[in-house]
């Protein structure tokens, strides 16, 4: 008690030299306040003491400098401007006055109290941001999280402070509501759109903020607030802070001032290295950054220093140049094994389109000096000679996106190509059996350029095995040899050995699983998959079709069965792509040509109710038991007859390739995993796709490329390019974008594998909803052909 | 009584291509009742009523059926101003059938003149021609009292709704039920089921609202659960041949097209 009425004695003392006493004795006299008074031993509840919060000197705490950050670029203009018209706007309703001795106590804590519980918001909202997307994106956080929830806590400490000061009025708290929710809605929408933009602003607002409460610390000196330098600070403050006993509200200020200081230091700081980040993180490593200037604000504080350097991305990245100056040899094992089995950096297994473009795309763009082996495994015959005689197709077939003609025009593959097996198609109709929707895509959409080429799979095969062949000196081919089993325990370090057919055995420093559906790597390395089969079967062939027409569109008809898709492969050729039930494809497979030719015809064309006829009218032999030809033309006539009117007009299908028809079944599956240590799976090894897209294969392409560039920079920066580590990079780039393209292909065949009526109704209006918005048509293209930016 | 003129100006399509009627719907909708009006109104009407126009229609000839139910032209523009999202699925259905198309190309009809009465009363006893002459003598009905289709353009369509009430006596020689109120409620159960036409619906839901408690007491408890199971477990009846079946003997059509009869109450 004597502790108490000392203190008010004190108090009271003080009030008579200023005019405003009443206000801040009734403030002063609130339960918590006297409650802090009579428990000034014990800690308060509401103070958090922090070991790291620095403890700032006298001097520290009056050599606070008002500076401000050159604005250079665009977003520092916009940053600028964004404080300016909020502090315009701040000074307007809360009556500020830079001038001396104009602003009375209670419009001194209206501004401080305001702008605290402003003030709290950026460092959490970056934080939350920032921790939002370093989870999503598997990124690790280099230190930023902690330090910007600090700068959020740092600043409701401020706010706990003056609310001790000042109990505000309902019409003020709900003044602070509004502002606050306004605030963080519009700072977490900028914060989404530029970190930095809205770090730079930070920065901006603190100068300001500094300069306020330097404004204020004069005003204790000769205005209205003198009484400020002899009021005792409250408890929890002189906690916080750990301020000496008989520090007074104007210490509590300047310490104020201090922490503004040092946040606008901290944000300048992460505007600038934000922008390092982005830049080229070659030139990040020798780039030389100015240390962060504490200076400025002059603390002692040394543990605190380490702990930001310990967390700096800055610190980070020299120590990566640390060790890339190491340079680790690519070729050295970094867990020599006892073992005779012959090893190489990268071995692939599975000889298709992807495996061979992975390896072809390391082989040819590897620093000419880099001593990296690659051994690439097909069990089947890599370098099989291919027909090449005019009209004559095989029946696997792929449609290849300008992302992927990129990654083959990089590895130098596409100008091997003969571009008479290269077929661009420039239009795409894809419309609905059931209901009237309908999407056209033009090369308009696409700027001009071809939608996408098709692309015979054993022509693209050839090429890629010609470029192997060229870089034997960097690819061991094992021809037509079977893998025969996988050993060696990866978790211990040890490398994968590979035993080949033959008794002939490799080590790997990475294994990539390129081996298929069925990948022997994926069993090895116990990699999981998720998915289900669709007891879907696609149906494919290569089809004569009327020639007379231009033959540039690719066509696709939604059946309430599955798609039918008809592509053009040359004038008078096109490539049929039909998923539909298991039990259905034996029996099409099997029709006679004539039947099977219009049965294709009759699916494209007519309702959907002659398709459901014809098919159930097949036995299962595949003999058909109804006149197909009377059956399909009169179902044509009558759905005329009868107003349905006709849009899509596909050439009509005149005949069948011999012996081109065959059948695989549809599934969607993808790995739990695309990496594991010292294994890596691309293409269908790690997924596969139903084809309604067309999207399989390119997808496996966009594995190797970005798996290419992984495993190259890895062995730039001289690391161990087994290393889960660096093997994460690939997963990290590329299992959202294929998990995205595996759920829109399936979502997409699930809308139209139903004739309900509700759902053909919705998807009805969705397609020519789309087919009318250009914008939205030029999006989907850009990234079904993976060239957004 | 007049019609305001720019309420009937309402009624008329849009499109310049429509030919106009000589009257405004609302006047045949008021015509209705007077049974002889409405003849003449709806043949001098020729195309598809606009929305508004089919619910004008339709509520009226609803109200004028509950009203009398006897009025067979009210209960038939009944059903084809409501069945404007059924019929193409029963042609969905008849499409998928081999019956089915046969029918919708040959398109049969049922009459005194297609079908040789005499002929069908000359067949031995227990064959379904037989036994559906014995249905028609006996309640001294006539194949020819079917409504004409007034207010449904598409042929097919139209042609299916045809077929449909040209069916209805076929319906009661299988499932040996007479023309009484609740006999006839009993078959638009069964009808409900198979068929799914909304008007089949209104009818049974309304039909048994005028029954005596007994009656309502048989309805129920013995024939709307025999048209509920067996109108579920039967074919699907429009993809029915019937002008084919007339030789074979009545229990083997039932055995084929799965229908048992009804309970005799």
């Amino acid at each position: 008690m004597n502790t108490r009425t000392a203190y008010i004695a004190r108090l009271n003392r003080s009030y008579t030299r200023t005019p405003c006493t009443k206000r801040l004795t009734r403030n002063l006299r609130s339960p918590a306040t006297l409650r802090q008074t009579t428990l000034a031993s014990a800690p308060h509840p509401l103070a958090d003491p922090d070991p790291r919060k620095p403890v700032y000197t006298t001097h520290d705490l009056s050599h606070i400098e008002q500076t401000h950050r050159k604005r250079e670029s665009v977003s520092d203009w916009v940053a600028w401007s964004a404080v300016r018209l909020l502090r315009f706007g701040f000074d307007t309703a809360t009556n500020y006055s830079d001038k001396l001795n104009v602003m009375n106590e209670r419009q001194w804590l209206n501004r401080i109290v305001f702008l605290e519980t402003v003030a709290g918001v950026p460092g959490m909202v970056a934080g939350m941001t920032r921790h939002m997307k370093v989870l999503n994106s598997l990124n690790r956080d280099q230190g930023w999280i902690h330090t910007l929830l600090e700068e959020a806590e740092n600043e409701r400490m401020h706010l706990m402070t003056f609310m001790g000061l000042r109990r505000p009025s309902p019409f003020f708290r709900a003044f602070v509501v509004i502002g606050q929710a306004g605030f963080f809605t519009l700072f977490t929408i900028a914060y989404a759109i530029s970190p930095k933009t809205c770090h730079r602003f930070v920065g901006y607002l603190e100068e300001e903020a500094v300069h306020t409460y330097s404004n204020c610390l004069l005003d204790t000196e000769v205005g209205q607030i003198r009484h400020w330098t002899v009021t005792p600070a409250p408890l929890v403050a002189k906690q916080y802070w750990r301020l000496p006993e008989g520090a007074s509200i104007r210490d509590v200020v300047a310490a104020v001032r201090a922490d503004e200081a040092e946040h606008r230091t901290r944000n300048h700081e992460i505007a600038d290295v934000k922008e390092v980040e982005k830049g080229n993180p070659k030139t990040d490593d020798t780039k030389a950054m100015p240390p962060p200037d504490h200076h400025q604000i002059g603390t002692k504080r040394d543990q605190f220093n380490n702990d930001i350097q310990h967390r700096s991305p800055l610190l980070q990245s020299s120590q990566r140049s640390f060790h890339s100056s190491r340079k680790l040899r690519a070729s050295e094992p970094a867990t020599p094994s006892p073992d005779d089995a012959a090893p190489y950096d990268v071995v692939i297994v599975g000889g298709g389109i992807v495996g061979t473009a992975l390896a072809c795309g390391l082989a040819t763009r590897v620093d000419s000096s880099s001593p990296l082996s690659v051994a690439l495994i097909e069990a089947g015959d890599l370098f099989r000679p291919i027909n090449t005689q005019p009209g004559q197709f095989s029946n696997r077939v792929s449609s290849l996106t300008p992302g992927s003609v990129k990654f083959l025009d990089d590895i130098g593959i596409w100008k091997r190509l003969d571009s008479s097996f290269l077929y661009p198609y420039s239009k795409m109709r894809v419309w609905d059996a059931v209901g009237n929707g309908a999407i056209r895509f033009d090369a308009k959409d696409n700027d001009g350029a071809p939608i996408a080429y098709m692309a015979q799979n054993n022509v693209v095969q050839a090429a890629l095995a010609d470029v192997a062949k060229e870089q034997k000196e960097r690819i061991s081919v094992f021809n037509k040899t079977k893998v025969e089993n996988i050993v060696g325990n990866v978790r211990s370090g040890e490398w994968p050995v590979v035993h080949l057919e033959g008794g002939r055995r490799i080590r790997a420093r990475v294994l990539i699983g390129a081996d298929g559906v069925t990948s022997r790597v994926r069993d090895f390395a116990k990699i999981e998959t998720v998915g289900w089969d669709y007891s879907q079967k696609g149906i494919v062939a290569t089809l004569k079709v009327d020639s007379s027409v231009e033959n540039v569109t690719a066509w696709q008809r939604f059946l309430p069965t599955g798609p039918i898709a008809l592509l053009p492969l040359a004038p008078g050729y096109s490539s049929l792509v039909w998923s539909t039930t298991t039990a259905l494809s034996t029996r099409i497979c099997n029709l006679p040509i004539d039947d099977f030719v219009t049965l294709v015809n009759t699916a494209f064309i007519n309702p959907v109710e002659d398709i459901q006829y014809l098919t159930s009218q097949i036995g299962p032999d595949g003999t058909p038991q109804t006149d197909f030809k009377s059956e399909s033309e009169w179902g044509r006539q009558r759905s005329i007859e009868n107003g349905d009117v006709r849009t899509m007009f596909p050439p009509s299908v005149v005949g069948l390739v011999e012996g081109s028809r065959a059948s695989f079944p549809l599934r969607m599956r993808n790995s739990v995993t695309y990496v594991d240590d010292r294994i890596a799976l691309i293409g269908d090894a790690a997924h596969t796709v139903h084809p309604l897209a067309g999207q399989g294969l390119n997808i496996g392409l966009a594995d190797a490329e970005a798996l290419t560039k992984v495993l190259l920079e890895g062995m730039e920066d001289g690391q161990d390019i087994g290393q889960i580590h660096v093997l994460e990079k690939y997963a990290a780039a590329r299992y959202l974008p294929n998990v995205t393209m595996l759920t829109a292909v399936d979502g997409i065949g699930r809308l139209f594998g139903t004739d309900a009526r509700i759902t053909s109704w919705i998807r009805s209006i969705g397609l020519n909803l789309t087919d009318s918005i250009a914008p939205l048509k030029s999006a989907i293209m850009k990234y079904a052909g993976r060239t957004f930016p | 009584m007049s019609i305001p003129k720019s309420f009937s100006r309402i009624c008329k399509p849009l499109g310049p291509s429509c030919s106009l009627p000589k009257q405004s719907l609302l006047q045949v909708a008021y015509r209705l009742h007077n049974s002889s009006a409405h003849q003449e109104t709806a043949e001098a009407y020729a195309r598809d009523p606009t929305p508004i126009e089919r619910a004008t229609l339709a509520f009226s000839s609803a109200f004028t059926a509950i009203a009398d139910p006897t009025r067979q032209d009210a209960v038939a523009t009944l059903a084809e101003t409501t069945s404007t999202y059924t019929l193409p699925l029963l042609r969905s259905k008849m499409l998928s059938d081999p019956t089915g198309r046969r029918i919708l190309r040959t398109k049969p009809l049922v009459s005194s003149k297609t079908l040789d009465l005499p002929h069908l009363r000359s067949l031995p006893p227990g064959t379904f021609g037989r036994e559906y002459m014995n249905f028609l003598d006996g309640q001294g009905v006539s194949p020819d009292t079917r409504e004409p289709i007034r207010y449904i353009q598409n042929p097919e369509l139209s042609y299916i709704l045809t077929r449909y009430r040209q069916s209805h006596d076929f319906y009661h020689t299988l499932a040996n039920l007479g023309v009484s109120v609740p006999e006839e409620l009993a078959i638009k159960y069964f009808e409900f089921v198979q068929t799914g036409l909304p008007m089949t619906l209104l009818s049974s839901l309304v039909g048994p609202l005028r029954l005596t408690k007994e009656e309502r007491r048989v309805l129920f408890d013995v024939y709307v659960p025999w048209a509920v199971q067996c109108g579920g477990k039967a074919k699907f009846l429009m993809n029915v041949y019937w002008e084919e079946w007339m030789d074979e003997k009545v229990d083997v059509v039932r055995k084929e097209l799965g229908i048992i009869p009804a309970p005799k109450v």
